[in-house]
C-alpha cells in the first residue's frame, strides 16, 4: 500500500523534501513507518530516542487527526492515508 | 560587596516633582531578586497600592536590566519593563529585545524607576551616570519611528537607544506597548499606557561605561564553550533562517494555532500564505539581531512593495490577527502589525479584542452603524487596518475596544464566549488543547494570560530542565505532572526574565547550567540552578502576593476561557481538553498555595514574610539591604 508522508519545519532537509510517497505493506503501523523512513542515522536522531523509541515530542498526525486520537505509534495505516511528522518547534 | 553584573544604582525619577534621585541595593539584595522584573517585582510591591490608579501618578514603572547586559553576549540584548497594568489592575511587565537592556547597564545605572506625572509631555535623556528630565512638547503625537528619529538627532547621537510610546500610549489605549528603537516591543499589560499617563514620551539612553564582570576570564572561557554549542544548534540556524514566522504552518497542523477566535480547527491554505516560506520570499526577508545575538529572528521586510518602517509580523502577530481572524492577506496583516509598532499596541492584545468584535458582527451585537460603516468580516483585511487605526486613535467604537476585552463584553452583552482572556489579558497564539503544558501560563500566569511565562510548552517538545529534575519531555495530551511542570518552568521564566536573558538560547542547548555558569562568572556568586529556580519562584511568589493584594480571587480568574473548555472536532489536537481544574491543584500543591494564596510557610522559605508582614513592608525603601 502507498501512503503519503509529509515533513514539516527542519524535518524537509532532513528528509530531502517537504512529501514523499512510502510504499509499505499491508498492515504497517506508524512505527513501522518511522522505520521505513529512516534509513540514515541521520533521520533515525531525528525521530528516535537512545533507546529506539520514537521521540515523545515529535508530533505525528494521519489524517490531521494526533495519533493519541487512535493507537499512538500503534496506529494501523491504510492506502491513501496521509501522515505528517512535526519536529520541535520553537516560537512565540 | 557587588563584584560585578551590577552597579548597585538606582535612578529614581519622580515626573510631578521633576526630581531626581539615586537609590542604592547591595548584594543580598541582588542575590534575592537578581535584576529584571525581579527588581521590578520588589519596587513595585513595595510603592504601589490596591487604590494606586494604573493610569494615576501613583504607578510606578520601573525599567531594569539584570547582571546579563553587564557582559557584551549574545542572548543579553533584553531589558524589562514592569509596573500595574492599566489592562489588568493586576501585575504587568514587559519584556524585549533591542539596545535598551545593554545601553541602560553601560550609563552606571541598573534600573529607572518612574513615579509621580509630568505636567507636559517629557522625555528623559539617561547619558553616563546623568539624567535629565526634558522637554518632548514637540515630539508628543508622533509616532515611534518619527519620534525615535527626531530624538536621536536631538540629542546628537545615533547610537542613543530610545524607548518611546506612539499615539496608542499617547491615547492610553490599555495595551499600549513601548518600541525599542522600533526593532523590540515591551508588548503586553499596556506598559505604553502608564508612560502615556505619565506624560513620558520616551526614556532616550546613552552609555559609555563598562559595567564591572567579576572574572573576566572564566566569562570569556565559559561563553566560548556556551557560543559554540549555540552555533552548532540545530534551532539557531531555523530560527536565523526562518523567523518565527515558520512555526505558522506546523502549528495549523498541530492544532497549536488559533484560527477564527479559537473556533476553527483547520485553515491549510491560510496558513501557508501568511507562514514561511511563502513569507519569507514574497517579503523578501532579511536578519534584524538584537546586539550580540547570533540567531537574528527578528525579520527586516526588503521588499519594497511592502512599505513598512519596523519589523515584519512575528508569530504571535500572525496567529492573533492573521489566523484568528481569518485574514491571509498578507499586505493587510504587514500593514496593521506595522501600524501596531508605530502607534505602540500589543498585536496579541489587538488581535483578541478584534476576533471579539468580528464574532459579534458575525452574530448581530455590533453592526454596521456601530463601526462607521466599517464590514467586520472574518478575512477582511481591509477592517483589520481601519480597526487598528481606529483604536490607535480611540475613534468611533476603537474607543471601547482600546479598553480591552473586559471593558469590552461588560458593554456589549451576551459577547462574553467570544472573549478569550485569563485575568484580563489575552491568550496569546498558544491552545492549550494542542499542549496542556500551556495550561498554566494561560490561566495562571501572574500577567493574566501568556504563552511566556512559563512556556512548559517547550518540556512537550524536548526543551528540559535536567538540572532540577525534569528529565524528559511528557505528551503533549498527557496531563501527568503538567502542574508541576508549569510551577517550575514559570519559575525558570522568572528567573530568565531576571537576568535578563532571551530564552530562545534555551531551545539552542543552552542549558539551565551554562546560564548558571555565566551569572556566575559575572558577578562571583556560586549560585545553583536548584537556587535559580528558588529565585525564580520568589519572584513569582511576590508577584502572586501583589496581585492578592490588589483584590485577585484566584478561584475567579485563574480559569480556562469556556471556548477553550470544548475540544475541536477535527485537527492536530482533536477531541482533545486539558483537565485544567487538575493542572491547576497540582500547580498550587507544587507552589505550597492554597487555592492560589502562598501559605505562610513558604513565604518563610522565600524570604518573604508572612502576607501580613508583607502588607508591612509597603513603605517606599530607597536603599536596600536585604
Amino acid at each position: 500500500m502507498k501512503v503519503r508522508v509529509k515533513f514539516f519545519a527542519t524535518l524537509k532537509e532532513v528528509f530531502g523534501g517537504g512529501e514523499r510517497e512510502v510504499e509499505l505493506g499491508e498492515g504497517t503501523n506508524i512505527k513501522g513507518l518511522l522505520d521505513t523512513l529512516c534509513d540514515s542515522s541521520q533521520c533515525r536522531q531525528k525521530l528516535f530516542d537512545d533507546s529506539g523509541r520514537p521521540k515523545t515530542h515529535i508530533q505525528i498526525m494521519k489524517n490531521r487527526l494526533p495519533i493519541q486520537s487512535f493507537e499512538g505509534i500503534s496506529t494501523r495505516l491504510e492506502e491513501g492515508d496521509v501522515v505528517s511528522i512535526i519536529p520541535p518547534m520553537f516560537a512565540g | 560587596m557587588l563584584k560585578g553584573g551590577y552597579w548597585g544604582k538606582i535612578l529614581w525619577v519622580d515626573l510631578s516633582g521633576r526630581k531626581i534621585s539615586e537609590g542604592t541595593f547591595d548584594e543580598n539584595f541582588a542575590r534575592k531578586y537578581l535584576g529584571g522584573v525581579g527588581l521590578a517585582t520588589r519596587i513595585i510591591s513595595d510603592t504601589v497600592t490596591k487604590n494606586t490608579n494604573p493610569l494615576g501618578p501613583g504607578n510606578v514603572l520601573v525599567f531594569a536590566t539584570g547582571p546579563y547586559q553587564a557582559a557584551n553576549i549574545a542572548s543579553a540584548g533584553r531589558c524589562s519593563v514592569a509596573a500595574k497594568s492599566p489592562l489588568t489592575g493586576y501585575w504587568g511587565e514587559g519584556n524585549a529585545g533591542g539596545h535598551i537592556g545593554p545601553e541602560l547597564k553601560r550609563t552606571g545605572f541598573d534600573a529607572v524607576v518612574i513615579t509621580g506625572r509630568a505636567l507636559n509631555p517629557v522625555y528623559l535623556w539617561i547619558n553616563d551616570g546623568k539624567a535629565e528630565i526634558r522637554d518632548a512638547g514637540t515630539f508628543w503625537g508622533l509616532d515611534a519611528v518619527k519620534t525615535t528619529a527626531a530624538l536621536k538627532e536631538t540629542v546628537g547621537d545615533a547610537k542613543a537607544a530610545v524607548s518611546c510610546i506612539g499615539p496608542g500610549g499617547e491615547n492610553l489605549v490599555r495595551y499600549a506597548c513601548i518600541a525599542n528603537d522600533n526593532h523590540g516591543y515591551f508588548g503586553r499589560g499596556g506598559m505604553g499606557a502608564v508612560m502615556g499617563s505619565k506624560n513620558l514620551k520616551a526614556l532616550v539612553i546613552r552609555g559609555t561605561l563598562k559595567p564591572p564582570v567579576a572574572d573576566a576570564d572564566k566569562l570569556k572561557e565559559i561563553y566560548k564553550a556556551v557560543l559554540a554549542k549555540a552555533k552548532e544548534a540545530p534551532f539557531t540556524a531555523e530560527n536565523s533562517e526562518h523567523g518565527q514566522a515558520s512555526a505558522v504552518v506546523p502549528r495549523e497542523e498541530n492544532g497549536l494555532l488559533p484560527i477564527k477566535n479559537w473556533t476553527q480547527d483547520n485553515w491549510v491554505e491560510g496558513a501557508a500564505k501568511i507562514g514561511t516560506p511563502h513569507y519569507t520570499e514574497e517579503l523578501q526577508i532579511k536578519r534584524w539581531p538584537c546586539p550580540a545575538c547570533i540567531m537574528g529572528c527578528h525579520r527586516k521586510i526588503t521588499n519594497p512593495e511592502y512599505i513598512t518602517e519596523t519589523g515584519g509580523p512575528e508569530y504571535e502577530t500572525l496567529g492573533m490577527i492573521g489566523s484568528n481572524l481569518l485574514v491571509d492577506d498578507l499586505a493587510a496583516i504587514v500593514k496593521a502589525n506595522d501600524l501596531c509598532n508605530i502607534y505602540t499596541m500589543d498585536t496579541i492584545e489587538l488581535g483578541a479584542v478584534l476576533a471579539w468584535a468580528f464574532e459579534c458582527y458575525e452574530n448581530g451585537l455590533i453592526t454596521k452603524e456601530d463601526t462607521d460603516g466599517v464590514a467586520l468580516e472574518w478575512g477582511s483585511g481591509e477592517a483589520l487596518v481601519k480597526m487598528t487605526e481606529k483604536i490607535a486613535k480611540r475613534e468611533g467604537i476603537g474607543d471601547l475596544m482600546a479598553e480591552g476585552l473586559r471593558a469590552c463584553v461588560d458593554r456589549i452583552p451576551g459577547s462574553q464566549l467570544y472573549s478569550i482572556e485569563s485575568m484580563g489579558q489575552a491568550v496569546g497564539a498558544h491552545d492549550p488543547r494542542a499542549f496542556f503544558g500551556q495550561t498554566i501560563t494561560t490561566i495562571a500566569s501572574t500577567r493574566g494570560a501568556c504563552h511566556l511565562h512559563g512556556f512548559a510548552e517547550a518540556m512537550e517538545v524536548g526543551a528540559v530542565l535536567p538540572e532540577i529534575g525534569i528529565t524528559e519531555a511528557i505528551d503533549r495530551f498527557d496531563a501527568t505532572k503538567k502542574g508541576y511542570v508549569g510551577a517550575i518552568y514559570q519559575d525558570i521564566g522568572q528567573f530568565w526574565n531576571s537576568l535578563t536573558w532571551c530564552m530562545f538560547y534555551f531551545f539552542s542547548e543552552v542549558s539551565l547550567g551554562d546560564e548558571v555558569d555565566i551569572l556566575n562568572a559575572i558577578t562571583g556568586w556560586d549560585v545553583t540552578p536548584a537556587e535559580a529556580q528558588k529565585m525564580g519562584e520568589r519572584i513569582v511568589c511576590m508577584q502572586q502576593v501583589f496581585n492578592l493584594n490588589m483584590g485577585m480571587v484566584p478561584e475567579k480568574e485563574n480559569v480556562m476561557p469556556e471556548r477553550l473548555t470544548v475540544p475541536h472536532k477535527g485537527g492536530g489536537a482533536a477531541g482533545q481538553v486539558p483537565p485544567w481544574q487538575a493542572i491547576l491543584k497540582e500547580y498550587w500543591e507544587t507552589k505550597d498555595w492554597d487555592n492560589g494564596i502562598p501559605s505562610k510557610a513558604k513565604l518563610a522559605e522565600l524570604g518573604l514574610g508572612s502576607l501580613e508582614a508583607k502588607k508591612a513592608l509597603c513603605a517606599v525603601a530607597r536603599d536596600y539591604k536585604d
